[in-house]
Order: structure tokens, then sequence, then C-alpha cells
């Protein structure tokens, strides 16, 4: 039983990975260049939420390895940067689990509002950490791109900043509706 | 939608289809580190060769790899319009206000056209000649060492060969779910963010919803075939390293090493 429950933890975190993965795919440009919306990090977001921070991240790992090899080919510059750019900053997506205890025990509760709470917290950690990770991949290895004599720091904020921020509203929005209308998809099927 | 990755496999039996994808991933890899170590014009003179080389060998059509450049076309545009436009030189061919057009501006812009088009051609190469679930098993007996320090190099592989068997699966359900809810009227590409955003809710939760279906089902089936992980599982598909693959990486290092010094 604890097998076939390990098992079931490992599909669903591939299937999510999937479907992170093909999301990327559906056209969401913004009309700036260099601001784009993830949408993948929604059902890592759940998954992560259902599972817990420890396969939200191996989740996250598994997404950051097709997205690499699917779509990434422009963004290899060397591998410290593709491992921090890849595995490292879609692996601590998943830590948006991180509240997952506490929004499937308000859930359970009935407390919506709290479990609301919860979940946009996870978001905003995952989110964070994952912008983060490309904020010093961009200040460390993309910065020789930047314009002379622009700080490669502000270079980075500029074209990282703007993603995060859009993502972010993108998260609260979605997880704040995510729970309110269909609670059961963080917690159906979870033994 | 489709078209954007998994038509990407070429099928073939040419030299490079038939090189082990541990060896084409590791190639891949010193490629890389290459690509940012060399500083001199006739360095990517030489990897450009290699790079010519691997598409003649492969013998995929240019077309295919011109089709790689399309959805990296914008972020190479925009990286090596800032080089060429703001890096300051002492022999300035134009200038417009904060605009100039260097010397070294365009040098540099050239130098950076070239790194992404080598990578890209590179890494396109080896995805049109080697199949998915192959290129995951090469990542699969590449992390190995990672045993080493508990990484669950096994679950990872499994997780991966899942997600790629399933991600066009997803596409078409996306697609799918997308057309229906235009049907209805949502609007997914114009408006605000926030529009846009509340346009997604439609989309993700049937996906989602069928994507912990298609989990259900396919784990009961994977228990009901007996599936066991770890230690002494055996193989479908079994690598097999050739003399060819030993001959093509020495080949590969030595010009490595020429470029390098």
């Amino acid at each position: 039983m604890q097998r076939e429950n390990q098992l079931r933890v490992l599909v669903e975190g591939a299937i999510f990975a999937g479907l992170a993965m093909a999301l990327e795919y559906v056209p969401h440009d913004l009309g700036v260049s260099s601001v784009q919306l993830s949408y993948g990090l929604i059902p890592l977001g759940v998954y992560s939420l259902r599972r817990g921070p420890v396969p939200g991240m191996l989740a996250g790992l598994v997404w950051g390895l097709l997205d690499m090899w699917l779509r990434g080919s422009g963004s290899l510059l060397n591998p410290v940067q593709i491992i921090l750019e890849y595995p490292v900053a879609f692996g601590v997506v998943g830590l948006i689990g991180i509240t997952a205890p506490y929004v499937r025990q308000h859930l359970r509760a009935g407390n919506i509002k709290q479990a609301v709470a919860g979940a946009v917290s996870g978001f905003i950690i995952g989110d964070f950490l994952k912008y983060l990770c490309h904020y010093f991949a961009g200040v460390f290895f993309w910065g020789s791109y930047a314009p002379k004599g622009q700080s490669a720091w502000l270079y980075s904020l500029i074209i990282n900043g703007g993603s995060f921020i859009a993502n972010l509203i993108m998260g609260v929005i979605v997880f704040a509706l995510l729970v309110r209308v269909t609670p059961q998809l963080f917690t159906r099927n979870l033994e | 939608m489709d078209k954007m990755i998994f038509g990407r496999y070429y099928p073939g039996g040419s030299f490079i289809h038939r090189l082990d994808p541990r060896l084409k991933l590791i190639i891949n890899i010193i490629f890389i580190v290459l690509i940012f170590l060399i500083k001199h014009w006739y360095d990517y003179l030489i990897l450009g060769g290699v790079v010519l080389a691997g598409v003649l060998l492969s013998g995929v059509s240019l077309r295919f790899f011109l089709r790689g450049l399309r959805p990296m076309l914008w972020l190479i545009l925009f990286t090596v319009g800032l080089q060429l436009f703001f890096t300051s030189g002492q022999h300035v061919y134009w200038q417009w206000g904060v605009l100039s057009i260097s010397q070294e501006g365009l040098i540099n812009a050239t130098y950076i056209a070239l790194r992404f088009l080598l990578i890209i051609f590179m890494s396109t190469l080896l995805t049109l000649t080697t199949q998915p679930l192959a290129i995951a098993d090469g990542m699969e007996y590449l992390m190995r060492p990672l045993k080493v320090v508990h990484f669950p190099v096994n679950d990872v592989a499994l997780m991966l060969s899942i997600a790629l068997r399933f991600v066009p699966k997803l596409m078409d359900e996306t697609t799918k779910i997308m057309n229906a809810q235009r049907a209805r009227g949502v609007d997914f590409n114009n408006g605000s963010l926030i529009k846009r955003v509340k346009a997604l809710i439609p989309l993700l939760i049937p996906l989602m919803m069928s994507s912990l279906d298609i989990a259900t089902d396919l784990t009961t089936a994977m228990i009901s075939r007996g599936y066991r992980d770890g230690e002494g599982r055996t193989r479908y598909r079994i690598l097999k390293w050739r003399r060819q693959d030993t001959w093509t990486l020495v080949t590969f290092v030595i010009i490595a090493i020429v470029a390098v010094l």
C-alpha cells in the first residue's frame, strides 16, 4: 500500500510536470518582450500544495529539465547557469508546498479564507525563489550581455522583475479563485 | 501547438542518428562550456565547422534547424540589438542620441549572435536526431553519480519518461479545451493582465481534474502490471556504447582542445 502511494505521488508529479510544460506553449505574450507569464507555475503549485514541498521540488526539477531540453536552447550559456536557471529555479517552485499542511487543514475545516491565504503565501514564496534564481543568473551570467556601462544588477532586475510581478499577480488571482471554486483539487485522491 | 516540440525528432538512419544518446548529451555539455571559453574569431570558425559537419552528417534539411531558431528569435534580436546600439567604443560609425554603432559594438553583437546560433544549432541537432525517450534514458545514465548523495535518480528518470509521453496528449487536451472555451466567447489573447488571468480558470480546472484522473489510471495500470522500481528493474530499451561513439568522442575532444588552446 505504501509502495502504491509512493508510485501515485510520482506519477501524479510527472503528469503535472508534463501539464506545466504543455501550458508553456499556450500563447502568453504580454506585449513587452522581457515580461513573460509562466502558466506552468499554476499546475506545479497545485501539485505542491497537494503533496508537499519535497514531491513538489522533484516535479519542478522534471519540469525544469523538460523546459531546458524542449525550449531552452537559446538560453544556455554555461553549465553553472544551466543548473541555476533550470533544475534549481524550477525545482524551488515546489517550495510552494511549504504551506500544504496549513492549506489542507483549513480546507478540511471549511475555513476558505485561511486556505486561500496559505495557498497564496506558498505561491509567493515559490515565485519569489524562482525569479531570485533567474535574477542571480542574470547578474552573474547574462550581465555580460548587458549594454556596456549599464549595471548587471539593474539589467537583471529590469528583465526578471517584470516577469516576477506579472506572475505574482497571476498566481494570487488564480489561487484565490481555485481554492474557492474547486477546493477538491487540493484534497481529491490524496490517499 | 504540437508542431513546436514533438515534431522535432526527425526519423532517419544517419551516422548522427545512430550515435549513443549519452555521447550526444556529453558533446552538447562540452560544447556549451567551449562556447563560454573561446574568445577569438578562428575558435568560432572551428566550432562552426563542427556544427556544420554535424548538420551535414545528420542528413536533416537545414530548414528544420532554422525552424528551431524561431522561438528564440526575439530574445536573440533583443540581446544583439542591445549590444549593437548601446556599446560605447572609440571607433563610432553612427550616432543618434544615446544610440550609437561602434566597432566594439559590432564585434560584440556578432560574437553574441554566433554564440546563440551555434548553441541552438547544436542542441537542435541533438533533439532532431534522438528520440525523446532515448534522451531521457541518456539523462538517467548521466545522473547516476548523483545516487552517491541519495538523489532519487530512478524516480526522476521515471517521472521524466512519463512526463515526456504525456506532454503531447496534454497539449492536445489544452487545445481542445481552449477551442471549446473560445466557442463560448472566452478570449485568451487580448485584454488586460487580470482579464487574461481570469480567462485561465475555465481552462485550468478541467485540465487539472483530467490530469488527476490520468495519474490515477496510470498508477493502477502500472501496479496491476507488477511495476517495481529500484535495483534489479529490467529495461525494455538498453543503451549500447559502440566503437563509433568512442571515436566520435575522441575526435570531438581533440577539436575542443585545439579550439581552447
